[in-house]
């Protein structure tokens, strides 16, 4: 009978676990990457979110031809560099920030409205043994409207 | 629940538009410090569609404002 007291409280303690991790997480977007998005006016969406080492993330968005934009990638500082890669509808690599020395942010614009695909990985340490290091991603996007 | 039931009306009659995106190509534009994707983007769309369109985007309509 004993174990029907803990199961709730258990599940309890895991749900505020989490919950608490989330509103962290949504906080060092605000506070750490919303700043990297400068002059651009950010478009109102907090993407963030807690990946381990060589977890791999994927978002769609799509872009439209009439701005610029900026997208800015900030990961925890305990996590290794955060690779990430803009791809379009036939799958072909238009931009990778591991090209540029894994630059937090990259600004872009388009001659033609579409969607794109955007890929965020988190490199590992690659030491065997140790328990992967976590920690919060965060994505956000900015945008100028051309005068 | 009622909407979702009439939206497959509506895709068929967007699926009759044929829309061709070309490959995109990086632009690195040097005074603006930004990249450019270059891409052309047609779509075909014939009047007849175009009627067929707003006729059933009028009708989803009047289902439910009155």
């Amino acid at each position: 009978m004993r174990i029907f007291r803990i199961i709730p409280v258990l599940a309890m303690f895991i749900l505020a676990t989490t919950v608490n991790a989330e509103a962290q997480c949504k906080a060092f977007a605000k506070k750490i990457c919303l700043p990297e998005l400068g002059s651009y006016t950010h478009d109102g969406n907090y993407h963030a979110a807690i990946l381990v080492e060589g977890e791999e993330a994927e978002l769609y968005k799509t872009f439209y031809s009439d701005m610029d934009y900026r997208v800015a990638i900030c990961g925890e500082d305990k996590l290794p560099n955060v690779e990430f890669r803009i791809l379009d509808a036939n799958k072909n690599v238009l931009y990778s920030n591991k090209d540029s020395n894994y630059a937090k942010t990259w600004d872009f614009k388009l001659q033609s409205s579409q969607q794109l695909k955007l890929v965020i990985k988190v490199n590992s340490f690659n030491k065997p043994g140790e328990t992967p290091v976590s920690g919060c991603v965060s994505i956000m996007f900015g945008f100028k409207v051309k005068k | 629940m009622k909407l979702l039931f009439r939206l497959p009306r509506l895709k068929a009659v967007f699926d009759k538009i044929s829309i061709t995106t070309s490959a995109v190509r990086p632009e690195f534009d040097k005074n603006t410090n930004s990249t450019v994707l270059k891409s052309e983007i047609k779509t075909d769309m014939t009047p007849a569609v175009f009627k067929e369109l707003a006729a059933v985007v009028a009708e989803i309509r009047t289902s439910f404002v009155k």
